[in-house]
This record gives C-alpha cells, structure tokens and sequence, in this order.
C-alpha cells in the first residue's frame, strides 16, 4: 500500500532530519569554524541549516521509499513511535543545550 | 514596502504560525471525533502546512535582515540576556522540526478512518498532532519571551 510506505518513509527521514538538525546545531556551537563554514554557504548559519533540514527529509524520503518496498502498519507505527521519541528527545537536546551553554560558556 | 516593516513582518509570522497551529487543532478535532472526511483533514493539514512554511519564510527573513544586527545587541545588553541565548536559540532551532512533522501528519491524515483503527495508527496521529501543536505552543512562548526583553530589558 502506497499511503503506508510514503507515511513510514516520511516518518524516518523526519527523524533523521530532526536529528541532523540537532546534531548540526550543537555542533556549531561548539565549533567557530564549522559555524563560519555553515554560513559560507547561504550568508547566515540558520538559513543554511534551514535548507539542510529540508534537503535532508527529501532526500532520506526517497531512501526509504526505495529502500522498503512492503510496509507493514507494524512497522509503520514503529516509525512514528520513533518520530515521537526523536522529537521529544530532540526538544529538549535543544534547550537544555543551550541552558547549559548559557550558564557555562 | 511591507519588507521594510518590522512590526508588519512579525505580525505576518505571528498570524501565520497562528493559522498554522489553529488548523492543526482543527485536525485534531476531526481524528478525535473520528469524522470520516478525509477531504477536511487533508485540508487541514495544507492549511498548516501553508502557515508554517509561510512563518518560516517571513520569520526567516525578519531575523536574518533585522532581528541580528538590531534586536539581538539590545536584548544582549539588556537584563535579560538568556532571552536571546535560551529562547531565541531554541525558537530558531526547533522550529525545523515543524516541517518534516507536519508532512508525516498530512500523509497520515489521508487514511481513512476505518484504516486508522484496523492499522491501529490512530493513536499515532494523534500523538504526533498533539507534539506539533505543543512545539508550537512552546516557540510561541518562546517568542513571547524575546518580545518582551526587547521591549522591557533596557528599563
């Protein structure tokens, strides 16, 4: 059923373009070059994670769709749990990350 | 050129997250009361969808052109400096994850009722609308904050 491999692809690469996000985030913070390099490419650090984000969920969309030829509903909703889990994770990575960049940087 | 009009451009941004949460509730409402148009959820989602892409792009262009060289140095020097270091980073942040989420939402909003219960995916949908919305209430919220160390932080 196609509805189902488009909803468990688009599940996984929201998750990893979550994830990506936040890894790119944290990671520019604590590295000046790689905050300089993410701006080389769009003027400004945040419009270039921006298209990351997007970039990286078509992309890993297409992976998957590819990748998983039958989809299950089992499998399906193993995809959102996980979408859910990565968000909720990925929230609050990204503010205790940055409460914690404040009081110690 | 409303370009040019900061308070313009924010109330663009806020009007359409605005719309963009609203209609995300409204599909809530729809999967809750288990109503079998799968037309009306559709529509729902484009109209969310639609709303935070257009945030995005206003909010973007606000805060790249204006916020960073005007905002950002008086909130900084302000008595609350943790307004742009916690909040504005978060906002700015999180506010990627709304996209991908919103489009897993739309597709899933596709399956009919009757598909929902027997895929037992319903719990899902709901699920991952409920932690849309709330990321949007938080990135509100979190607008709210720098709003008001910008205005208030240097009295």
């Amino acid at each position: 059923m196609n509805k189902l491999r488009s909803i468990y692809s688009s599940a996984y690469s929201a998750s990893v373009s979550i994830a990506v996000t936040v890894a790119v985030t944290i990671g520019a913070e604590l590295s000046a070059e790689f905050k300089t390099f993410l701006a080389g490419f769009t003027g400004h650090h945040w419009v270039t994670k921006s298209w990351l984000s997007v970039i990286i969920f078509v992309l890993f969309f297409g992976l998957f769709w590819f990748m998983e030829k039958s989809v299950s509903p089992v499998k399906t909703k193993r995809a959102l749990s996980i979408l859910q889990v990565v968000t909720i994770v990925s929230f609050f990575l990204i503010l205790g990350f940055y409460i914690y960049h404040f009081f110690t940087g | 050129m409303f370009l040019n009009s900061k308070p313009v451009l924010i109330g663009l941004h806020l009007g359409a997250a605005i719309i963009g949460i609203d209609a995300f509730l409204w599909l809530l409402g729809e999967v809750i009361a288990g109503a079998e148009s799968i037309r009306r959820r559709a529509i729902a989602s484009y109209i969310g969808i639609l709303g935070f892409v257009f945030a995005w792009i206003i909010g973007g262009y606000y805060y790249v052109r204006f916020y960073g060289p005007l905002v950002k140095p008086i909130i900084k020097a302000g008595s609350a400096p943790w307004a742009h270091a916690i909040a504005m980073e978060a906002k700015e942040h999180v506010f990627l994850f709304a996209l991908p989420l919103a489009v897993t939402i739309l597709l899933l909003s596709k399956l009919g009722e009757g598909d929902l219960k027997t895929m037992d995916l319903r719990k899902s949908l709901i699920g991952l609308i409920l932690i849309l919305v709330g990321l949007g209430f938080a990135i509100g919220a979190f607008g709210f904050i720098i709003s008001a160390a910008a205005r208030w932080g240097i009295i």
